[in-house]
């Protein structure tokens, strides 16, 4: 597997504050990376030692194989920062072609590839007004389109969402997911609203207090939690026949819902519709979703770990 | 000094010197294309030109008809042209007489505000704004992003002074020779006064906003930046005169006169009139100083403060 990001080790004081602390974690390439953690975990820190802003104070990072902060690293990212700055009287197409001109390109290769970008993130026509014009959200739009304006093989997204009403942020979810996926991209998306996280990340970490307190594919880390809610006709009845059936590992039981821990939640969900079948109960209430992430989060994050 | 070594080589991974040449020389271009934007760079042109452009108004509506018939008047009593050639020679003498509009006005106050709080913006301005650490964080140094401002500033402040000085002989030899051919025979004839006036005033402006440029690299508040310009500018020099006050004799002397060499002001004057006249003299302050120890305390003034402030913004942490 090959890495984007490879990140060891990282620790960062300020004074004597430690906001990261020993954190480490690899972005394979072509994924979506979230970073998530509540504010003041360390996420913008994190963010702006990947970018080079600031520097570690121990630990090292890999962009592609380049050290983080390098003109060779800078050259393969592209970066949307949580607040990004600007000239308000600059047109928009001034303002993407300096940046496209930042990483040696050509003039006019750029203006036509912001043209390109600023029709597919939905701003068609926007490109001769002034920054200072802009909607908040059309700022975050213009900031995602010259974060991929050279192409970059690596997207670093601190908070993209933010600023967005709720159609665009599904909106702009659904584009970051596209780069992962029709264009090969390796994307890094930092925030702390998790269902954001959850819609676009195939690799996750939850950083709190600058350190990592769960990491791995979004998909595995689910099934740590992985609580299914169970709601039938007959509670007492069910539970008994889950009790000896050796395929869950928690059982619980609060009014009418049945919480279970499932050791493998698709035979575990065979086994309640057969014996739903068989023993004629009826189902009121099936759901696997209590693994969404936002527990999972609040679980770790309120524990303390 | 060791960790100084460290960032710069860990930065330059992936570039060398001719990539980052070649992004200057386009970030120059664009930074040029977007000054012309700025108000605080049009409010420096204009406080530049002021004085000439006002002498000009009151040339054109005055001085100019009264005085239109002097070469004529001569012409009439001698036609040979050894008339205009020693009018030329009094007309040089008496512009040297402008050193002292020079050093009131493009050497003092109104053009060292201006030049600090326009290129107060490079570091500080354009850090606050955030553009900076946007900026910093694409294939580039931030040296180039800074030093593109800087040699646009050069360009533009280089073209002012010009048209500064070219304004200001020009009203002067339309009242003196009256008429248009003549004039530019006179300006092409003093441009070595005129070169000296515009690479004084220039270097200046350029010494100046490397000062500024330092303090702007050591914050994010370009008024900071402004005022640590100006505190050090006045102060220092404030600072200079009232030692002579107070240290009594030659050692005040020797004190004061060896503290001048950092006084930029001081510094501008000297070689302003060195190299107008071939003599230093001061009309503020009594001081002889040797020339080529106050042209390399010029350069230095220009040089050092930027290449520190380079330094200090290629490896400091951008929070």
């Amino acid at each position: 597997m090959s890495l984007g990001i490879k990140v060891s080790n990282l620790t960062r004081y300020y004074g004597v504050f430690k906001a990261v602390d020993n954190l480490s974690f690899e972005v394979p390439l072509n994924s979506c990376f979230g970073l998530l953690g509540p504010n003041g975990a360390g996420k913008s820190t994190t963010i702006k030692m990947i970018t080079g802003t600031i520097r570690p104070t121990s630990g090292t990072i890999e962009i592609m194989g380049y050290p983080a902060g390098s003109i060779a690293a800078n050259s393969h990212m592209g970066y949307l920062p949580e607040r990004f700055g600007f000239d308000e009287k600059w047109l928009v197409i001034d303002f993407l072609t300096y940046i496209g001109e930042l990483y040696g390109l050509k003039k006019s290769f750029v203006e036509e590839r912001a043209l390109e970008l600023l029709d597919w993130i939905g701003l068609a026509g926007w490109e001769t007004e002034e920054m200072g014009a802009l909607s908040a959200g059309m700022k975050q739009r213009v900031g995602i389109v010259q974060a991929l304006i050279s192409d970059p093989d690596i997207l670093i997204l601190d908070e993209p969402a933010t600023n967005l009403d709720a159609v665009g942020r599904t909106d702009i979810l659904k584009k970051i997911r596209e780069l992962v996926d029709k264009k090969g991209k390796t994307v890094v998306i930092s925030s702390h609203i998790l269902l954001e996280v959850e819609k676009v990340a195939d690799h996750i970490a939850i950083i709190n207090r600058g350190r990592s307190i769960a990491y791995g594919a979004l998909s595995e880390l689910k099934k740590k939690v992985g609580l299914i809610h169970i709601e039938v006709d007959k509670p007492k009845e069910l539970l008994e026949i889950l009790e000896d059936s050796n395929l869950v590992e928690e059982l619980s039981q609060s009014n009418n819902t049945i919480i279970v821990k499932a050791k493998n939640p698709l035979v575990f969900e065979r086994f309640v519709l057969k014996t739903v079948l068989e023993r004629n109960l009826q189902l009121y209430y099936y759901s696997s979703k209590g693994a969404n992430l936002e527990e999972l989060f609040l679980g770790m994050i309120s524990s303390g770990a | 000094m060791k960790y100084l070594i460290e960032t710069i080589r860990h930065r330059l991974v992936g570039t060398s010197i001719k990539m980052e040449l070649k992004k200057l020389v386009v970030l120059t271009k664009e930074d040029l294309r977007i000054s012309t934007k700025s108000k605080k760079l049009w409010t420096f042109i204009i406080l530049m030109l002021l004085p000439s452009v006002i002498l000009a108004i009151a040339g054109v509506l005055f001085f100019i008809p009264e005085n239109q018939t002097s070469l004529a008047f001569w012409k009439t009593i001698n036609p040979h042209w050894f008339v205009l050639d020693r009018m030329i020679d009094d007309f040089k003498e008496g512009m040297k007489g402008l050193y002292g509009l020079v050093v009131g006005y493009w050497l003092n106050l109104p053009i060292v505000i201006a030049t600090a709080i326009y290129t107060s913006e490079f570091i500080a301005g354009e850090r606050a704004k955030g553009s900076f650490d946007l900026f910093a964080t694409k294939p580039v140094l931030r040296t180039s992003l800074v030093a593109s401002k800087i040699i646009a500033f050069a360009i533009i402040s280089l073209l002012v002074s010009v048209l500064v000085y070219i304004l200001l002989f020009g009203v002067f030899a339309m009242a003196y020779f009256g008429d248009i051919s003549t004039v530019l025979l006179v300006l092409w004839q003093s441009s070595d006064i005129i070169e000296t006036y515009i690479f004084v005033t220039w270097l200046f402006v350029m010494a100046v906003c490397s000062i500024t440029v330092f303090f702007s690299s050591l914050t994010k508040h370009s008024l900071f930046a402004t005022f640590g310009t100006l505190a050090y500018l006045m102060g220092y020099g404030m600072g200079v005169s009232l030692i002579s006050l107070f240290v009594p004799g030659t050692l005040g002397q020797l004190l004061s006169e060896q503290l001048s060499y950092v006084n930029l002001q001081t510094i501008a004057r000297i070689l302003l009139s060195y190299w107008l006249t071939g003599e230093i003299t001061s009309v503020f302050q009594l001081i002889e100083m040797d020339s080529t120890v106050a042209s390399i305390s010029f350069a230095l003034f220009i040089a050092l403060p930027m290449l520190v402030a380079f330094m200090i913004i290629e490896t400091r942490d951008l929070l």
